[in-house]
């Protein structure tokens, strides 16, 4: 039992890393608590599923491997979504960016929108079926290819935008502006195209997030209303982490995911239903402690 | 270089300028002295462009009418990147120096709008030539630089971005005699290396050590200008508004 959570809780952990790193990264920037943050993970699972036999229909005939189709689907996924992220925010946050109230009731509202596109577009249900088949036992606990492979990508994408955000130029661009907006601007940030840039990254991983969490860990079936459970869990681990940290988010991942698998384990007949309020109330628990989260002193994107 | 016309802001609604005009020369170093609350923040923050700027949590609105132009051109409805990119480069007020990067990272931050890599190599030496003391501390978080540090850190990378025309805030707020006479004496040099150098001061004498024409700026308007000469010869000025 012990092993199952070891393995279980780990996957867990690195798949809540890349769900949450976009809802951290876009407020640590921009200052947005973007509450249609599971919306995009939602439609991207949709959107994944609906790319799938559609790239087999044209890349079949030319000899395409259906390996290399999920990948693909996956990435473009990820593309689509990201560019339809940054124009949301274009259209709807930027306008209003002063006003944090009134961006918490547009995000909610753009969520609600997606999950009726969504019904509408594509239906109650869409499959989105594991990549790759198989398992292995790791210290006993049978864990499949398609969660070692989630897990693998999560954790490498994360690390992957830690260095962009701690190396690249426009990283730069982002950390001055989530230090002194003002100032960052002084230096010639442009920063409405840099919050659109920054949009577009966080959308494109809830995308991926929402395909890893329902190939690899839920019943392999996107539905319109899973868009609650990753917000609450997004909004639990960055909270947790010190809102705007990259690193408390990293372990604010792990921890919500560990605790969620004990309390799991420990209430075996009830679990389905206990763990959906795991993030918020260990959320909750850890404010109690330490008011501003694990890492927080203030917005750091270390 | 660079004319303001008739320069009205309003914060909701409070008036913060009220038909300011100056005009700047190329190559000249223009000086405005006025009191705390007088108008000389808002007015570099207007000619920079980040006044009208969204930015998050900025809860006012400020509004801004009047002309500025730079170089014959319009200035006041660009965004802020766009008038860096023309030249203007404006060293905030209390430093503001980026607290969690490096120095090193501070100053790369000053040349961001510019693809010359090998001038930008130059400028850095050369910066490092001007303020010794930040190769030094080319590596550590500019936070814990002393006040006087960050003043040098911030003009140093004012300068990174290359600048036609610098705006300066303050410089000497909250720094000992000592320092203030030698961060002046750095924006003198700059100046006569050829950047044109709008200042903005507090402080009087100073101002009028240096500068080769001043504005004296109270309430939001414009109330007297001339070079140094001509401000002393009036008494009222003199008593009034300079203090001496
Ligand atoms: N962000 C702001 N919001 C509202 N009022 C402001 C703001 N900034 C400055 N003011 C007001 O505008 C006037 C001029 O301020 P400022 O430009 O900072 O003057 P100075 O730099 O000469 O001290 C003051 O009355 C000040 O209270
Ligand atoms: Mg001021």
């Amino acid at each position: 039992m012990i092993e199952n959570i070891l393995i279980n809780g780990a996957i867990l952990g690195g798949l809540y890393a890349l769900l949450a790193f976009g809802f951290t990264l876009i407020y640590g920037v921009s200052g947005v608590v973007n509450l249609a943050h599971g919306a995009f993970f939602m439609i991207g699972a949709f959107i994944f599923s609906a790319l799938g036999p559609f790239l087999l229909s044209i890349l079949g005939p030319l000899g395409v491997t259906s390996t290399v189709i999920p990948l693909l689907a996956l990435i473009l996924a990820a593309i689509f979504v990201g560019i339809a992220g940054s124009i949301v925010y274009r259209l709807t946050i930027h306008p209003i960016l002063g006003d944090e109230v009134a961006i918490m009731v547009v995000t909610i509202s753009v969520a609600l929108i997606i999950q009726q596109l969504v019904l509408i577009g594509f239906g109650f249900s869409a499959p989105v079926t594991p990549f790759v088949s198989g398992s292995i036992k790791i210290i006993g606990v049978s864990v499949t290819y398609m969660k070692i492979l989630a897990f693998v990508l999560s954790l490498g994408l994360f690390v992957g935008l830690w260095a962009f955000i701690n190396y690249s130029k426009i990283g730069a661009a982002m950390r001055a502006v989530s230090q002194d907006h003002e100032v960052a601007m002084l230096m010639g940030v442009n920063t409405e195209t840099l919050y659109m840039l920054t949009m577009a990254i966080s959308t494109a991983f809830a995308t991926l997030a929402g395909v890893f969490f329902t190939s690899a860990l839920l019943a392999g079936q996107a539905v319109p209303h899973m868009w609650l459970e990753p917000l609450w869990a997004s909004f639990a681990i960055v909270v947790l982490g010190g809102l705007g940290s990259i690193k408390g988010t990293l372990v604010g991942a792990f921890i919500i995911a560990y605790v969620e698998h004990l309390v799991a384990a420990v209430f075996v007949s009830q679990g389905g239903v206990i763990v959906r309020a795991i993030p918020i109330a260990t959320m909750v628990l850890i404010l109690l402690v330490r008011p501003k989260g694990l890492f927080g002193k203030r917005i750091e994107m270390e | 270089m660079l004319q303001v016309e008739d320069l009205m802001v309003h914060y909701n609604g409070a008036i913060a300028l009220n038909g300011v005009n100056i005009k700047v020369e190329d190559g000249e170093f223009v000086g405005v002295v006025g009191p705390n609350g007088a108008g000389k923040t808002t007015l570099l923050r207007a000619i920079s462009g980040v006044l009208t700027e969204v930015e998050p949590g900025k809860k006012e609105h400020p509004s801004l009418s009047g002309t500025i132009t730079f170089d014959g051109k319009r200035i006041d409805k660009l965004r802020a990147w766009k008038i860096v990119k023309m030249g203007i480069v404006h060293c905030p007020e209390r430093r503001r120096p980026f607290s969690e990067m490096s120095t090193l990272e501070n100053l790369k931050m000053g040349a961001y709008l510019r693809k010359d890599k090998e001038g930008v190599k130059k400028d850095l030496k050369r910066v490092y030539e001007l303020f010794p003391v930040l190769k030094e501390r080319r590596n550590q978080m500019s936070q814990t630089l002393s006040g006087g540090e960050q003043q040098m850190l911030a003009i140093a990378r004012a300068l990174m971005s290359k600048p036609k025309l610098l705006l300066i805030d303050e410089p000497s707020l909250g720094l000992a005699p000592i320092l203030k006479e030698k961060v002046l004496e750095i924006i003198k040099e700059i100046w006569r290396s050829g950047v044109t150098v709008l200042l903005v001061e507090q402080d009087v004498s100073i101002t009028l050590a240096i500068a080769n024409r001043i504005y004296i700026l109270a309430h939001g308007r414009i109330a007297t200008e001339g070079t140094k000469k001509e401000l002393m010869k009036d008494r009222d000025v003199r008593e009034i508004y300079l203090g001496l």
